[in-house]
C-alpha cells in the first residue's frame, strides 16, 4: 500500500472521529430540543439541520466555502486566529460534521421520543432537577440511539465525497478515501488502488455498523437486565 | 399536616373547580373517569398549572399560589407519587429505583430509612432484580417504596389497586393499610372503586361533573364526607364493590389433614382454609362484609369455626343496606339489609356474636 493511500485512510478516520466530536454535544442538545420542546422557529431549525440530507453535498460544500472564505466575516475572524478552514483538514472536518449532523440528530431525536416523559416526571417528583433528570433518566434510556446516531454520523463523514471535495479541492494530502478513489479512477492503470481502497472503505463502514450494534445490544442488557417472568 | 387547596383549572371546554381542606390521614378523591381526578393530581404534583387559586400543605411552604406568582418546581414539592403505571426506571435495578429519591434527599430531611421500607413492603428479596423482570404487584410495591424513601410530606396514590387481580389487590391493599397504621405520612388516594375507597379512606371528596348545553364539562370537588355517605350520593356513577375488612395476621398452626390453618391477629384468632403457610409466617386475611352473620344472645352449636364475641361500634346506611362496624379485638365491617339491622335492634354498644365460615376468608401468605 502506498503512503498516499495510508494517509487517505487515516484522514478519513480522522474526519469521521472529528465529525462525531464536533456534533455529539450540539446534536444531542438539538435532538432533545426538537423532541421535548415547542418553540417559535422550530420548523426553521429542523429544516436547516436536515437540509444537508436532501440537497446535493456539492451544494453544501459550496455554501461552506462561502461562509468560511477569508473574505467573509467568519472566515476572516478565524484567519486572524490562525485557523484556515478552506483547503485544509479543518474545513473538511467541518464539512463532514455538517453532513453527519442530520443523521445524528434524527436518530437521537427518535430515541428521545421513545423515552416516556412520565418517567421524567416521576424522577422530578423524587427530587430530581430537570438537568439531573436528563442525565439520570433520559440519557441512559436513549443510550443505544445515541450510539447508533454517532456511528451513522461517523460513517457518513467517512464516506462523504461532495462537500469534502469542494472544501479540500482534492489537493494532495487533503484526500480522504473517497477522494483518493476518485483521483486514481481518473488516471488509467490504477485499478488495483481503486479496488484496494474500495475494499477498505467497505470494511471500515461494516466494522462501524457491527460495533454500533454490539454497543447498543450490550448497553441494553447491562441497563435493562434480563427479562424474567414473574 | 393538612392539605388545603382551592383552585380553578381550565383547558379547552373543560373546567375544574377544586376546593378541599383535609386533615385526614387518608383522603379519598373519587369521581367518574374524565371528571378531572388526574388534573387535580397533576396540579398537586406541579405538572399542570392552574389559572387561579392556591395549593398548600400546612406545616410546609405554599406549593402554588397564582395571585402571588408562586409555583414550587416539581422536584421541590416533596410529594411522593405512586403513578398508576408504576413508572419504575427500566435501566435501574430494584434497589437503585428504591434509593433514587432517597439519595437526592438531604440527610436532615430523611424520615424513613431503606431497611424500614424493605421490611414494611417485603422488598428484600427483590433488591437485585431488574425493574423489568418484576410482576405487576411487585412493581407496585417498589413504586410505593420508592416514593416513600424520598421522605415525602404527603403520598399521592393514583388508582393503586386498579389492574391487579383479586389476590394481588388484597395484598397491596393490606400493605397500604400497614403504611396507614405505621407511618405518619398523610395520603391522597385517587380511585373510582368503592371497595378500595371504603377499605382505606377516612374521608372522601367527590368530584361531580356537569355538562352544559354547549357540551362544556364543568367539574367540581365537593366537601369531605364519610366514604359510605359519599358513595350513596354517587351510586351508579362509580363502580360499586364489596365491603370488606383486611387483617394482618400470623400463622400459628397448620393442619393439612383437617384442611385448615389457625392464624392470629392480636387477640383475634381466625381459621382459614389456606394451608400453604407455615407457623410464624405473616399473612393478610380478607373478610367479605356479606359473608358475615351477626347473632344476638346465646349461640346454638355451630359448624363454623370463626365465632367471635364483639361490640357494635357504628352503623351507617348505604343504599338499601346497613354497614355495621364491630369490634372483635379488631374492627371488622359487616353488611346487613336495613331490615335485618332493624330487627336485631342493633345500636352502638350492642353485644353480638360474629360468625364467618373458614372458607369465606381469603388468606394471602406473605414472604415465606
Amino acid at each position: 500500500m502506498q503512503n498516499q493511500e495510508i494517509s487517505a485512510i487515516l484522514l478519513s478516520l480522522l474526519m469521521g472521529v472529528c465529525a462525531v466530536i464536533l456534533t455529539i454535544v450540539p446534536g444531542v442538545a438539538l435532538a432533545w430540543l426538537l423532541s421535548r420542546r415547542k418553540f417559535p422557529g422550530k420548523t426553521l431549525v429542523e429544516t436547516v439541520v436536515f437540509l444537508p440530507l436532501v440537497i446535493p453535498p456539492v451544494v453544501t460544500g459550496y455554501f461552506l466555502i462561502k461562509v468560511f472564505s477569508q473574505q467573509k466575516l467568519l472566515g476572516s475572524l478565524l484567519a486572524e486566529l490562525g485557523i484556515r478552514v478552506i483547503f485544509s483538514w479543518t474545513g473538511m472536518a467541518i464539512a463532514a460534521a455538517v453532513m453527519g449532523l442530520p443523521l445524528l440528530v434524527r436518530t437521537v431525536r427518535s430515541a428521545f421520543d421513545n423515552v416516556n416523559p412520565k418517567l421524567e416526571a416521576a424522577a422530578r417528583t423524587l427530587g430530581c432537577s430537570p438537568l439531573r433528570t436528563f442525565f439520570a433518566v433520559t440519557l441512559p434510556l436513549s443510550w443505544p440511539g445515541i450510539v447508533a446516531g454517532s456511528v451513522l454520523c461517523f460513517a457518513r463523514a467517512l464516506g462523504d465525497f461532495g462537500a469534502t471535495a469542494m472544501v479540500s479541492a482534492g489537493t494532495e494530502g487533503n484526500r480522504t478515501i473517497s477522494l483518493e478513489i476518485f483521483h486514481h479512477y481518473q488516471s488509467p492503470g490504477h485499478e488495483a488502488e481503486v479496488l484496494r481502497l474500495a475494499a477498505i472503505s467497505l470494511i471500515l463502514s461494516a466494522l462501524a455498523l457491527i460495533a454500533s450494534e454490539m454497543l447498543a445490544a450490550s448497553s441494553k442488557t447491562a441497563r435493562f437486565g434480563e427479562r424474567q417472568g414473574g | 399536616m393538612a392539605l388545603e387547596m382551592d383552585f380553578r383549572f381550565r383547558r379547552g371546554d373543560f373546567s375544574l373547580e377544586a376546593a378541599l381542606s383535609s386533615r385526614e390521614k387518608v383522603t379519598g378523591l373519587v369521581g367518574p373517569s374524565g371528571s378531572g381526578k388526574t388534573t387535580i393530581l397533576m396540579s398537586l404534583i406541579g405538572i399542570l398549572r392552574p389559572q387561579s387559586g392556591y395549593i398548600r400543605i400546612l406545616g410546609e411552604s405554599e406549593l402554588f399560589c397564582a395571585e402571588r406568582g408562586i409555583s414550587v418546581p416539581i422536584e421541590k414539592r416533596r410529594l411522593g407519587v405512586v403513578f398508576q403505571e408504576n413508572l419504575l426506571f427500566p435501566h435501574l435495578n430494584v434497589m437503585d429505583n428504591l434509593l433514587f429519591g432517597y439519595r437526592l434527599t438531604p440527610a436532615a430531611q430523611r424520615r424513613l430509612e431503606p431497611d424500614e421500607i424493605y421490611d414494611l413492603l417485603d422488598l428484600r428479596r427483590l433488591l437485585r432484580r431488574g425493574a423489568g423482570s418484576l410482576s405487576g404487584g411487585e412493581q407496585r410495591r417498589v413504586a410505593i417504596g420508592r416514593a416513600l424513601l424520598a421522605s415525602p410530606s404527603m403520598l399521592l396514590l393514583d388508582e393503586p389497586l386498579t389492574g391487579l387481580d383479586a389476590t394481588l389487590r388484597d395484598r397491596i391493599l393490606a400493605y397500604l393499610l400497614r403504611l396507614k397504621s405505621e407511618l405518619s405520612i398523610p395520603m391522597v388516594y385517587v380511585s373510582h372503586s368503592f371497595a378500595d375507597i371504603t377499605a382505606i379512606c377516612d374521608r372522601v371528596a367527590l368530584i361531580e361533573v356537569e355538562v352544559d348545553e354547549r357540551h362544556h364539562k364543568h367539574s367540581k370537588v365537593s366537601g369531605l364526607k364519610k366514604p359510605h355517605a359519599a358513595f350513596a350520593d354517587l351510586s351508579g356513577v362509580v363502580r360499586a364493590g364489596p365491603i370488606e375488612t383486611i387483617i394482618e395476621a400470623v400463622v400459628e398452626r397448620v393442619d393439612k389433614t383437617a384442611g385448615y390453618a389457625q392464624v392470629r391477629s392480636g387477640p383475634l384468632e381466625l381459621f382459614v382454609t389456606d394451608t400453604s403457610g407455615s407457623p410464624g409466617q405473616k399473612c393478610f386475611v380478607t373478610i367479605g362484609g356479606e359473608d358475615i352473620i351477626l347473632s344476638l344472645g346465646e349461640l346454638p352449636r355451630l359448624s363454623s369455626r370463626n365465632v367471635w364475641r364483639g361490640r357494635v361500634l357504628d352503623l351507617e346506611s348505604y343504599q338499601e343496606r346497613t354497614i355495621v362496624s364491630v369490634d372483635v379485638g379488631r374492627q371488622i365491617r359487616t353488611v346487613l339489609t336495613v331490615e335485618s339491622a332493624r330487627e336485631l335492634e342493633l345500636k352502638p354498644g350492642s353485644e353480638v356474636h360474629v360468625i364467618v365460615k373458614a372458607n369465606s376468608l381469603r388468606a394471602v401468605m406473605v414472604g415465606g
